[in-house]
């Protein structure tokens, strides 16, 4: 029981810091994120990332859906997850510039328990919906004269950072052998900072300073989810197919905006917007799983978001509500195909590696938003993924850890093209909890 | 045929069918959370992307903003009278200054000397001279200088006293001989009468009255000459012998005043107007900062053209300029504080510096608590020393102020 305990506490504590942590995020990720709300945020397990973000058709006992919450049915363990996320990011213009940045960062949190084994669930998941940072700098040289008998040099940069999280309780359950479904209820919460930041190399006659836009966001949306899943199929009674849909509801999020100029000595609100509200669009998502034998998965996914739906009495990047009328989102659209393969099938006496789980996937997804105002270039992401689920001695637990090769944008249009390197570390957990004792 | 089956890699190799994995999964996990922390400190921002941000400014923009100056007549410097040196003397001023009178009245004080020898106590007080060294001149040198010593008749405090704080002074003692106003140590004796005066208590022989008491310290008073001076009060004494001893009743800076008095205009000098130190002359700043309002300031210059020239004197005549000069933010309760100062050089004073920067952008973001800006001297020590600044008539010459602000902030 104390044993129990500490676990428990263990796991609020990790909730509890994840926010800080969430704070320590830094502004150096792609320049796109200064668009709309930000990069968004695509995950569902590790499992899912390593095989291009696809697994709304599958279940698993062992990787819990953070998208679909139909699948918590499914669990036998209370299950906790985690991961570290790197990205490395090179990004170029036309002109053959480049640049680079790195960001690292907790990329989520999420803990399930089952409330009645393989029929009743509960989860709850606290990650990123939406992400911004960036960091773009100009140097540049004031010229000598007026007064200052040297030239200095300039360095103007501009940063976002910030994050929309989405906190979600779930419940999902089974209606018989075949159907899953589940709801889950979103708490949105966040804001974002857009700075300028413009220093100097002469600083006993520059100052440096700084202005903020700050933008606080948070509103209650839903989630729906649905799994059906047939197995024993073909001769061998070994192959399984599984399809899930889940709909994200449209939130209204109230939003305020404050502009604040400067840091420590002078400090001031330029301005506080009125509350208005920004509407987050309904996110729809299909995916099938087909398991020809024991040791290989295929899964596919099709996601669709209505952003052109999207509205707000603020303006963000590449959206401007004077213009409201206009077309200035459009939806976006993500396809996602994976396989995973594990050489050792359900053998859990084969050796260490035959027993790990071997993941490729690609994805390709269409931006929601224009980021050149005069062209009708909406921004693409295509993206390779692989992984490696590393099995522990514990039975439940494994290691993952994921990579993901990509490229977003283009170098047409005044833009920049992306390339993109991430990698992650995912601890996924998973015991025996609450465990209830015969007595004899 | 050799089949390789790329599997077989992964399998255990050890006869006894154990794994012999090199590492261990935590050391592996550990090595890439070394990895992952490590590249997570690699990066090199530039300026690829700069141009999809459309809507903000990218380079800090200076111009010339508004900027009027008007001579103001005011004492502001909170000055206790006790600044150093203590100035004493009269100046009819020459050349560009023509017309213009400044009249200073020292005050000093001198302390009992306990230290008296049997001798000293017993004697009779033989001679008493006032030794005073001279820290700055400001006019003729040329011809000899004489000082009228006055008696205090009252106690008297050097505290909250200003320059324009007058101090009456009782019946003449002495007026000394000829002084070399080039010199750098004066002594003037004083009279017979006076010594037998003071004669008790200078040698302390009158237990329940003391010199301290009954002494109250003279005024300097210049008798003839055309100069002022500056005494300086930790150097100055009076030299009392008595029996054959001698002791020094030394000055305080403490107990030290200046008065002064400026009268007249000097003559018209075109385009220009005086700031000279100590007698309430001062540059009141009006900005215009209607263009940056809200807007990030980086740095703010303002540029005061100066006249130094047509104020250097010839001949016997000294006259020492202005060299420093400060920026103060006057407060409601009309209490100064300092934003920036600047020296003299190529022709101007040039104030930069951030705690100007930093009120310009309390200003501009409606922060400020200062009731106006103002240029006075800052010499660091008691003086008359005058400078030219140019008016608004000189175009070419006016003072100016610089801003480097960032345009927009989007």
């Amino acid at each position: 029981m104390k044993n129990q305990m500490y676990k428990t506490l263990f796991v609020m504590g990790l909730f509890c810091i994840g926010p800080s942590l969430y704070a320590q995020v830094v502004s150096d990720g792609s320049i796109y994120s200064r668009y709309g709300l930000g990069e968004r945020h695509h995950f569902n397990n590790s499992r899912s990332a390593a095989m291009g973000g696809a697994g709304t058709g599958y279940s698993d006992a062992i990787y819990v859906s953070a998208t679909n919450p139909a699948t918590l049915g499914y669990q036998v363990l209370t299950r906790f997850t985690g991961g570290y996320r790197y990205q490395a990011n090179r990004f170029s213009d036309k002109a053959g510039n480049n640049s680079k940045l790195g960001v690292g960062g907790i990329d989520h949190f999420q803990f399930s328990f089952p409330l009645i084994d393989r029929k009743l669930g509960l989860g709850i998941s606290f990650m990123p919906y939406s992400r911004t940072g960036y960091r773009v700098q100009s140097t540049g040289k004031l010229p000598k004269g007026d007064g200052y008998a040297d030239s200095t040099l300039y360095v103007t940069s501009y940063e976002g950072r910030g994050n929309l999280q989405q906190f979600e309780v779930g419940l999902g359950g089974k209606l018989g052998k075949l159907i899953s479904v589940g709801g889950g209820l979103r708490f949105y919460t966040g804001q974002i900072d857009h700075i300028q930041r413009t220093s100097f190399s002469d600083v006993e006659n520059f100052t440096e300073r700084l202005s903020t836009s700050n933008t606080r966001l948070y509103g209650v949306g839903g989630n729906m989810g649905i799994h059906v899943e047939k197995t024993k199929l073909g001769k061998k009674k070994n192959q399984e197919i599984g399809f899930g849909a889940t709909v994200g509801l449209p939130a209204t999020l109230n939003t305020r905006r404050t502009r604040i100029l400067g840091e420590n000595e002078i400090v001031d609100t330029l301005s506080v917007s009125q509350q208005f509200d920004t509407k987050l669009p309904l996110t729809t998502t299909v995916g099938l799983a087909y398991r020809p034998n024991e040791n290989v998965l295929l899964v596919a996914d099709f996601l669709s978001e209505r952003w052109s739906k999207f509205s707000s009495g603020l303006s963000f990047g590449g959206y401007n509500p004077a213009m409201a009328t206009d077309k200035q989102f459009q939806d976006r659209t993500r396809i996602g195909i994976g396989a995973e393969y594990i050489p050792a099938g359900r053998n859990f006496r084969d050796n260490y590696f035959m027993r790990a789980a071997y993941r490729l996937g690609f994805y390709t997804e269409s931006g929601y938003f224009k980021p050149a105002a005069n062209q009708n270039y909406f921004l693409r992401t295509n993206a390779l993924t692989a992984g490696i689920s590393l099995p522990t001695r514990k039975i439940g637990t494994t290691l993952d850890v994921n990579m993901e090769f990509g490229t977003r944008g283009t170098t047409d249009f005044g833009l920049v093209r992306d390339l993109y390197f991430k990698m992650g570390l995912y601890l996924n957990f998973g015991e025996k909890w609450f465990q209830r004792f015969k007595i004899q | 045929m050799l089949k390789i089956n790329p599997l077989n890699m992964l399998k255990c190799s050890l006869p006894d069918g154990r794994c012999g994995r090199f590492f261990s999964p935590c050391q592996v996990l550990f090595f890439l959370m070394l990895l992952l922390f490590w590249l997570g400190g690699c990066d090199s921002p530039g300026d690829v992307g700069l141009t999809t941000i459309d809507d903000i400014a990218s380079a800090p923009n200076r111009v010339e903003a508004g900027l009027q100056t008007t001579a103001e007549a005011h004492l502001y410097r909170d000055v206790t009278g006790a600044a150093l040196p203590t100035l004493a003397g009269k100046v009819t001023e020459i050349g560009p200054l023509s017309g213009m009178q400044v009249e200073a009245y020292g005050y000093l004080d001198f302390l009992e000397n306990t230290d008296r020898t049997t001798k000293f106590k017993e004697g009779t007080v033989s001679d008493v001279t006032i030794v005073l060294k001279n820290a700055y001149t400001y006019g003729e040198v040329g011809t000899p200088v004489r000082f009228t010593v006055n008696a205090m008749n009252a106690e008297w405090s050097p505290a909250n006293a200003k320059y324009d704080s007058l101090l009456v002074a009782g019946a003449a003692v002495t007026t000394s001989g000829d002084l070399n106003a080039s010199a750098k140590t004066w002594e003037i004796a004083l009279p017979a009468a006076w010594r037998q005066t003071y004669d008790q208590l200078l040698r302390g022989a009158v237990s329940d009255n003391t010199f301290d008491k009954a002494f109250n310290g003279f005024q300097f008073k210049l008798a003839s000459g055309n100069a002022i001076f500056g005494f300086t009060p930790a150097d100055s004494y009076l030299r009392v012998v008595a029996g054959g001893d001698t002791l020094r009743f030394s000055s305080t800076s403490s107990k030290s005043h200046t008065f002064l008095k400026r009268t007249g205009k000097p003559i018209e000098v075109a385009g220009r107007n005086i700031l000279q130190d100590n007698t309430g002359d001062a540059i009141k700043l009006s900005l215009d900062l209607t263009k940056f309002q809200k807007l990030p300031v980086n740095a703010a210059l303002i540029r005061v053209p100066a006249d130094t020239l047509s104020l250097y004197a010839s001949g016997s005549f000294v006259r020492p300029i202005i060299r420093q000069l400060g920026i103060y933010r006057v407060s409601e309760t009309e209490t100064l504080a300092q934003l920036a100062s600047a020296k003299f050089k190529d022709g101007y004073f040039s104030f930069s510096d951030p705690r100007l920067t930093n009120e310009l952008q309390r200003m501009v973001i409606g922060k400020s608590t200062a009731k106006r800006l103002i240029v006075i001297p800052e010499v660091g020590a008691s003086s008359i020393n005058p400078v030219f600044w140019f008016t608004e008539t000189q175009a070419a010459l006016k003072p100016q102020l610089f801003v480097t602000y960032l345009p927009s902030n989007g």
